[in-house]
Order: C-alpha cells, then structure tokens, then sequence
C-alpha cells in the first residue's frame, strides 16, 4: 500500500475514532502515532516522542494562546462587558431592534479584547439577556443575536483560532490579525442589518428602547474608553513592530488585569481566572499535540502534497475546489469546534489552496485571504445544528428559551454570514488593503 | 463541575490544582518578562537579553501543567453528536475507553518526556543567549504528563463504576 493510501486510510480510522466519543486530540495522536509506526517503525516514534512535546509547546508565538485566554477571563471578571452593553445601548437602544444591536455591538467591542467567541457569547449573555428581556424583545431574536453575536469574539482580533492558524501556516499573526478588521467590522454591521431587516419583516419582535439623553451616552461612553486604549495599544504596537504578538498579548493581558482589579477583581476572583484559563488552555493544548502528531503522519505518508499536486493538475476551476472546502468546514462544524477544525483540516487544504490561482494573489497575501475564509466558515459551526456551542450557551444562560427556537434565531444571521463569506471571497481587497496599506 | 468525592480523586484533584496554579505563575511570569522587556527597551534602549527565550521555557511549563486540571474538570473535547442518542450507560462505556486512551497516551508522553529529558541534560544543550540549558524546560513537563495519565485513570475509572451502577 502506497504512503498516501495508508494516509487516506487511517484518516477515515481517524473519523470512526473521533465519532465513538474519543477526546479529539487523543483520536489524532494515536491515529499519528500508529500510522508513524507502520511507515517509519517503533524506534523512530520513540525518539521523536522524547522531544516532541517540548518542541510544540516551546514555541514562542503560542504562548499568545494562554495569554488571551487569561486576559478574556480578566476582561469577563472585571465587568468590562456590562460597561461596553451600557454604551452601546446609549447610542443606539432607541432604534427599532436596537438593544438587539447593542448587543452586536457590544460582543464586537468585547470581542476587541478577548480571543474566543465561547467567552463572548457567555458573558454578554449575562449582561444583555435580562434587558432585552425586559423589553419584550422576541425569545428567537435574543438568542439568536446573542448566538451570533458570540463569533465575533474570534473574528474580531485578538483571535485564538486566528494565532493558531498563523503558526500552522508560519504567516506572521499581527498581519492576519490586522487583516480581521475590516471583515470583522463588516460581520457587525452585517449583523446589525440582519436585526433591522428582521423586526422589519416581523414587527413586535424588537421594540426600541428609551432614548438615552447626552449626558447619559457621554457617561458611558467614557467608561468603555479603557477598553478601546488597551486595543489600540495592543494591536497598533503589534502591527507597528514595536513589540512581537507575545509582547501585544503581555501588555493586553497586564492592562486588562489591572483593570479588572480596579473594578473590583480580588484575589480570589484572580485564581478562578487563572484556573479556568488551564481549562481552555489545556483543552487547546491537548489537541496541538495530538495534531503535531498526526501532522508529521500526514507529512511522512505524502498525502497533502500529493493531493494538492493533484488538484493542481486536474483542472478543477480553483473556486470549485473553494467552495467543496467550505462547504467541508460547514458540515465539519455541525459536528466539531472551530480549533479542532483548523488543526485537522488545514494542514492538508493549505498545501492545496496555496497551489491554485486566486485573483492573481501571491504567497502570503493568498495565506491571509484564505485565513480570513478558513476563519470565517468554522466559526459559523459555532451557531449551526446539531452542534452550535453559542446557541448551547445562550439557551443554557435563558432556560425558558428552547434549543429549537434558539437556533431558528440564528437563521438572519447565517444569512448574513453568508453575505459577508461571499464578499471576503470576491473581493480579497477587503482582508488585505489595511494590510497593504500599513506596510 | 464539582470536584471528585471519593479520596484518591480528591488527592488528584488537589494536585491537579497545584500545577494549574504554577502553570499561572509561570504565565504570569511571561506577562511580566515581556512587559518588562518593551519597557526597558522604551525608557533605557536596552531590553532583556533573551526575553524570548525565558518565554518558551516557561510556555512549555505553563501550558504542560494546564493539562492536568483540564482533565480533572472534563474539559478535553470530544464529539459527541454520533452518539448522543445511545443509552447513558453505552455512552458512558465509551467514555471510559476514550479516557482511558488519554492515559494511555499521557503515559506513554510522559515516560518519553522524561527519557527526553535525561538525552538533552546528556547532551549539554543550552540556549543561544542566556545559555540556560535546555532540560529545564523538560523538568515540570514529565511529572505534568504523569499526573494528567494519574487523573485519566481516574476518570476512566469514574466512568466504568458510573456505567456498571446504572
């Protein structure tokens, strides 16, 4: 059997595995490991274990993982989220849908300081849930905007999903975290829209709210201006080159910690932070290891070169083999969360998407257009059934919605999911002219 | 999630707490060094020699040590859409053989780790600059594997008593 059919092989051993419950990053390792075995021999796989562990979690571009993470959890603890609800709601409660839309803009804002869209969807589940409620706002549309409104937590930059892709990738995270502005800026607005156009078509699901005097905005306009700093700061001086991504994240983290503690953090509130910072890390870390372990399979039976080699030379038009990829990651995502998608599926469609022609896009201009991509379809699966972790939060936060309602919420804002996807991909000038420009 | 009932979890479990809270200390370790190095660099033009490398011995550390406390608390992800519709007691048949796998292969990382470990104190490595041997960055990471093997087994244990009791 060739090196590229054992891969085949084992890949869908890997499946079968990951369907009978094994812990994803478990299911990769040991697929790795046996498959590293039957190519290479027991010897070489006990050599390269001595080392492979310190190899992966050395690295210095990784440590930005924990320290997002720790800095979302000082950002949620610190009360950050109510302060951002409060200035949104302020500038655009009184429009029909609009405390809906605070919502989005909220999870934006907090998205500005915190990696992951688990943590989004939670904690401004909490801050906004009971106002919307208290506005009769539709069950559907309050989870479905907050369901949403949760993955702009990874769209917007800082991201998790985004610093892994950028080190399986080697491209350079400031660049592919500038480059997640303007489509992160763009999911808002679309998101926005959605809720206009839906309490339009439905009226009496999204009545506005009081109109907040001046005095009133101004005060809690002020009082997000911290936040807005420690972005600024953390995102300019990575872009900027004045510190590395682990710098922009120590200086993020340090800022929002202090802060935190201004708003009445202790120290007790700090070990909780630190622990269920080990949780999320652990999780992710697990899962690193079992990929690096499949990966150098993958790379010894030659099956993602190949295949990209095959793709290349089958004159499949490259948007086909596009839109087959993302139509894998959004049926991938029904079943699995977006990080364990990323380090399964694209060290086997890099190498292809990278061997076809885009728009005339070269090297790591065509790394960071598809990371946009890669991004913005794994994270839809965060609000797809049967699997949709943020409409699991959302409705586990608000008991009296049910799941079913929940997600038929979500349908406005796939919908303009599926907009924006459209755009990113037709006009890689949306992901890449910040990125040229501030070169 | 609460913590374990019997006294060996607990054991475990407290253990497992320990080493997620080093794992913070040394995060925030990485903070600090890096806070510190671009202030340095700011105000006196001259930054920590090596910055970058205190980094990854300590990132190694950190995230190695998380692992254990991830177990504890169930945290590692798996799928579960395929086999939600079994009987609880399948379900959690299969979930003893998964975590045991878990241990099977933290153990066999760890065991590795450590035989790692021994090979680069051997060889004499140290870093570019600071000249720091390398093998420390090994040192929390065996025993951190053995311990997530140690709450695996526990776990997997949890789950066969919990599927033959119901």
């Amino acid at each position: 059997m060739s090196g590229i059919e054992l891969g085949g092989l084992y890949f869908a051993g890997m499946l079968a595995l990951l369907a009978l419950r094994v812990p994803i990053g478990i299911a990769m390792a040991l697929t790795g490991m046996v498959g590293f075995v039957t190519l290479a021999g027991w010897a070489p796989l006990l050599n390269q274990l001595k080392l492979v562990a310190y190899a992966r979690y050395s690295n210095y571009d990784l440590s930005v993982v924990p320290l997002f993470l720790l800095m979302g959890n000082f950002a949620s603890r610190g009360g950050l989220s109510a302060a951002l609800f409060a200035a949104a709601n302020a500038a655009i409660g009184h429009v029909r849908g609009g405390i809906a839309m605070a919502a989005i803009g909220a999870c934006a804002g907090f998205g500005a300081i915190c990696g992951s869209s688990l943590a989004t969807a939670a904690t401004m589940g909490q801050v906004a849930l009971p106002e919307l409620r208290r506005y009769n706002y539709a069950p559907q549309l309050a989870a479905g905007a907050l369901a949403a409104g949760g993955t702009l937590g990874i769209l917007i930059p800082p991201s998790i999903v985004l610093a892994i892709y950028a080190i399986l990738t080697e491209q350079n995270i400031a660049k592919l975290f500038t480059a997640a502005l303007v489509p992160g800026v763009i999911a808002t607005l679309g998101y926005m829209a959605a809720i206009g156009i839906y309490v339009r078509v439905y009226p009496g699901t999204g009545p506005a709210g009081p109109r907040a005097d001046r005095a009133a905005r101004r005060r809690t306009g002020r009082a997000v201006l911290p936040v807005a700093a420690i972005f600024v700061v953390m995102i300019g001086g990575m872009y900027g080159g004045v510190f590395s991504a682990t710098e922009g994240a120590a200086v993020g983290t340090v800022a929002t910690g202090i802060l935190a503690a201004f708003k009445g953090m202790r120290w007790k509130d700090f070990v909780d932070c630190v622990l269920s910072t080990a949780e999320a890390a652990g999780m992710i870390f697990l899962i690193l290891l079992g990929a690096d372990l499949l990966n150098s399979f993958l790379a010894l039976s030659q099956l993602p070169v190949e295949l990209a080699n095959w793709v290349k030379g089958s004159g499949l038009p490259p948007m086909l083999v596009l839109t087959a990829i993302v139509l894998i990651y959004v049926l991938l995502g029904c079943v699995m969360d977006s990080l364990s998608m990323i380090l399964l599926t694209i060290p086997i469609f890099f190498p292809v998407v990278m061997g076809l022609e885009f728009w005339g896009l070269r090297g790591s201009e065509k790394a960071i257009w598809f990371g946009m991509i890669a991004l913005m379809v794994v994270e839809i699966g965060l609000i797809t059934p049967p699997v949709g972790m943020n409409v699991y939060i959302i409705s586990s936060l608000a008991r009296d919605i049910p799941m079913a309602v929940a997600f038929r919420g979500v349908v406005p804002f796939l919908m303009s999911d599926a907009v924006r996807v459209f755009l990113v991909v037709t006009f890689p000038a949306l992901s890449l002219t910040l990125v040229r420009w501030l070169n | 999630m609460t913590p374990p009932a019997d006294p060996i979890g607990r054991l475990i479990d407290r253990a497992a707490r320990g080493f997620a809270l080093f794992g913070g200390v040394l995060l925030t370790a990485i903070a600090a060094i890096s806070v510190v190095s671009i202030l340095g660099r700011w105000l006196l033009g001259k930054p920590i020699q090596g910055d970058f490398e205190l980094v990854q011995i300590a990132c190694a550390g950190c995230v190695t040590c998380f692992l254990p406390w991830c177990q504890m608390r169930r945290g590692h992800v798996l799928v579960d859409f395929f086999t939600n519709r079994l009987p609880p007691r399948t379900r959690l048949w299969f979930d003893a053989a998964g975590t045991l796998a878990i241990a099977a292969v933290a153990g066999l990382v760890a065991w590795r780790t450590g035989a790692g470990l021994l090979a680069v104190k051997a060889a004499g490595e140290t870093s570019m600059i600071l000249g720091m041997p390398i093998w420390w960055g090994y040192v929390p990471m065996a025993p951190a594997f053995a311990l997530l093997a140690l709450a695996a087994c526990h776990g997997a244990a949890m789950d066969a008593i919990g599927a033959t009791r119901r």
